[in-house]
């Protein structure tokens, strides 16, 4: 089955291959550099217009989803979650927002390939292990031993493979979300041209939404996590 | 010879039988019976067991609710959460289900000879 690129991939994929060798530049990436210029012209013209006692829609929006991410990160990280929230705000937004491309005809999704999904969890546990080793130093790693020394051999390798299977699980679920969603959404576009497909378009909208709020949840989980070993 | 004999039984025999290989060329692929079989129970079972244990999740925050209503917004926000990460496992067979279809078995033209 062949996979359905983008128009703007279509429209350049000659010059891509000619430049810089076939393959090289994938559909899913010219979609994430759409996802950024768009980032790019959005946040900046909107944010002129937003005003403190008359609101707009957009800003109303905006506002909205950051609320949200700062009420979770209080309930989850408890104190100074605030910081947190300014590296997962952003992540959701790219998220959420590659999620929802696909139902623009002309664009695909770019969580729809495993590189994308794979490299926001891989971003996710970087971000945890990090947060852990600045706050606590080097008594970070011995949360992986345990409470009894002696149990160490035994404990190291569980605790080990438990936090490599979390960008993993990250990573795949995302994936097989979305990728799953549009595959069979185009199959059943296939199979029965009228009016079964519209099922597919606010359930497609509804599994975004909740993929998005699935990993920054679990980001922040994975934060407090590695927070609370310690003070 | 009770059920348990019986059940067994029937299970080695349709676990046991041999797959007939008609006299073929060496480099065709025949394993579409298999693939069909796995892909489909596959998918079957993970979406069945899903179901059973999402049922028991809502089931269980449906009753936090009703006995406690003022915190209805957290119990639904935990009973999202944990239906999301239930739902992950029945996706990743239905991954492993698509890998193996359409792998080795996913054309499309098939469906248009047939139709």
């Amino acid at each position: 089955m062949e996979h359905e690129v983008s128009a703007i991939y279509n429209w350049l994929y000659p010059w891509f291959d000619h430049t810089f060798g076939t393959g090289f530049i994938t559909d899913q990436a010219v979609m994430a550099w759409f996802l950024v210029l768009l980032s790019l012209v959005i946040f900046p013209v909107f944010s002129r217009r937003f005003s403190l006692y008359e609101p707009g829609a957009a800003q109303q929006m905006l506002e909205f989803g950051v609320g949200s991410i700062n009420t979770m990160c209080d309930a989850f990280i408890g104190e100074h979650a605030r910081k947190y929230a300014k590296v997962l705000g952003p992540m959701a937004f790219f998220i959420v927002t590659a999620n929802l491309l696909a139902f623009f005809p002309g664009f695909q999704p770019p969580t729809a390939d495993l590189n994308t999904t794979a490299a926001l969890g891989l971003t996710a546990f970087l971000i945890y292990n990090f947060v852990g080793i600045r706050a606590q130093g080097f008594t970070y790693v011995k949360q992986f031993t345990g409470d009894i020394p002696a149990m160490m051999p035994l404990m190291l390798p569980i605790e080990i493979l438990s936090h490599l299977s979390r960008p993993t699980s990250l990573a795949i679920r995302l994936f097989g979300n979305i990728f799953a969603e549009h595959t069979i959404a185009g199959v059943f576009f296939i199979l029965i041209p009228i009016g079964l497909p519209v099922v597919f378009g606010p359930l497609g909208v509804f599994v975004s939404f909740m993929q998005t709020f699935v990993f920054i949840m679990l980001s922040m989980i994975y934060i407090a996590g590695a927070l609370e070993h310690g003070h | 010879m009770n059920k348990r004999h019986v059940l067994l039984a029937a299970t080695l025999v349709l676990l046991l039988t041999p797959n007939l290989a008609y006299a073929q060329d060496a480099n065709v692929f025949t394993g579409y019976q298999a693939i069909a079989i796995a892909a489909g129970f596959g998918m079957a079972i993970a979406a069945a067991v899903c179901g059973y244990a999402q049922s028991k999740a809502i089931a269980a925050a449906l009753e936090g609710i009703a006995r406690n209503p003022s915190a209805a917004g957290a119990i639904r926000g935990a009973m999202i959460f944990g239906l999301v990460l239930i739902e992950s496992l029945a996706i990743y067979a239905l991954l492993v289900a698509i890998l193996l279809i359409f792998m080795f078995a996913g054309n499309l033209d098939l469906i248009a000879a047939a139709v």
